[in-house]
């Protein structure tokens, strides 16, 4: 069978820990799983409009798909930005992401501000203990309003968020 | 010539920064071979594991060669339940040349597969990372969890000025 060269071959958006690399080292063949290769440090853009802002208390939004079965999102980091708008949201404008089946005031991974829409805002793991909870295995990501709904605000809020995927032993 | 199959070669275990690997690039719609290295191709950065089975304490070290700074970038840990989760809770501890300060995760011994990021035990404290010299240490304190987790450490190793 003749060899394939590497742009001959099926392409895979996959990456999973059992995937085999070819590299050499001081002159030897090895092979290295993709468990122990570096990890992939993905994005997800989603448009929060602003009528679901104003719910983002009561009904969060999905802002990460489910993890694929087996595997689990650990949120880096996220940004905020704002579209359109002419008013700042008032009152509970902390805005966190945590996994969609548990996330509530003290369950979340990442926080920010909603508070000033002419300042983007990134989100980061609070500090203290307690105040990071880890993501359920195979869940996805929500945003949500911690407390209760904003009560005005018009802007559109486009959240970034960075992650990776581990997967369980 | 048998052709090899990457999965006959031997293990590596984890990437080493000085690894090469092929790789083939599009050039005027030519795909032309090359061979690159980790640290060229994804930074020069280093990436441990540790597996912790959750039967006693763990207490794992990152040495920093002499004369180095290490300074951790990112770590985090991926918890798989076992048959029998206690709701107990794993807080392991990341310290830097026994600075009071650390990173911190906390995972629950729940039949929920979880993953978590190191994060600041405390943002009050004098800077915790980037001494000289200095070692990091992973630890927990003592079993009996049901499962399993690994915990991944990415770190950089700089000259200091």
């Amino acid at each position: 069978m003749p060899n394939k060269s590497t742009s001959q071959m099926t392409a895979t958006a996959l990456r999973t820990d059992d995937d085999r690399h070819y590299v050499v080292r001081s002159g030897v063949d090895y092979q290295i799983t993709g468990a122990n290769m570096p990890p992939a440090v993905y994005a997800q853009v989603t448009l929060i409009p602003a009528a679901s802002v104003l719910t983002l208390n009561a009904t969060p939004v999905l802002v990460v798909d489910p993890a694929p079965v087996g595997t689990v999102i650990i949120p880096l980091r996220a940004a905020i930005q704002f579209d359109n708008g002419t008013a700042d949201y008032a009152a509970n404008t902390t805005l966190a992401i945590g996994s969609t089946s548990v996330i509530s005031d003290t369950v979340k991974s990442v926080t920010g501000s909603i508070a000033d829409r002419l300042v983007p805002n990134e989100c980061f793991a609070p500090s203290g203990i307690g105040a990071f909870s880890p993501s359920i295995a195979e869940d996805s990501l929500s945003a949500r309003v911690e407390t209760g709904n904003p009560t005005t605000g018009d802007s559109d809020l486009v959240i970034t968020v960075w992650y990776y995927l581990r997967e369980l032993s | 010539m048998q052709s090899v199959r990457i999965e006959d070669l031997p293990d590596g275990g984890m990437y080493e920064p000085d690894d090469r690997f092929p790789i083939q690039r599009n050039e005027s719609g030519v795909w032309n071979d090359y061979q690159t290295s980790f640290t060229r191709y994804y930074g020069d950065v280093i990436r441990v594991k540790f597996n912790w089975d959750g039967s006693g304490a763990m207490i794992e070290t990152i040495t920093c060669p002499v004369g180095k700074l290490l300074v951790m970038l990112m770590a985090d840990v991926v918890f798989t339940p076992g048959p029998a989760p206690t709701s107990g809770l794993i807080q392991m501890t990341i310290l830097q040349g026994g600075n009071s300060n650390s990173a911190i995760a906390e995972l629950y011994d729940t039949a929920l597969g979880q993953g978590s990021l190191f994060y600041l035990n405390s943002e009050t404290s004098a800077d915790p990372w980037r001494d000289l010299d200095q070692d990091i240490q992973i630890s927990t304190p003592g079993g009996g969890f049901s499962g399993s987790s690994v915990v991944s450490v990415i770190y950089a190793l700089i000259d200091p000025i």
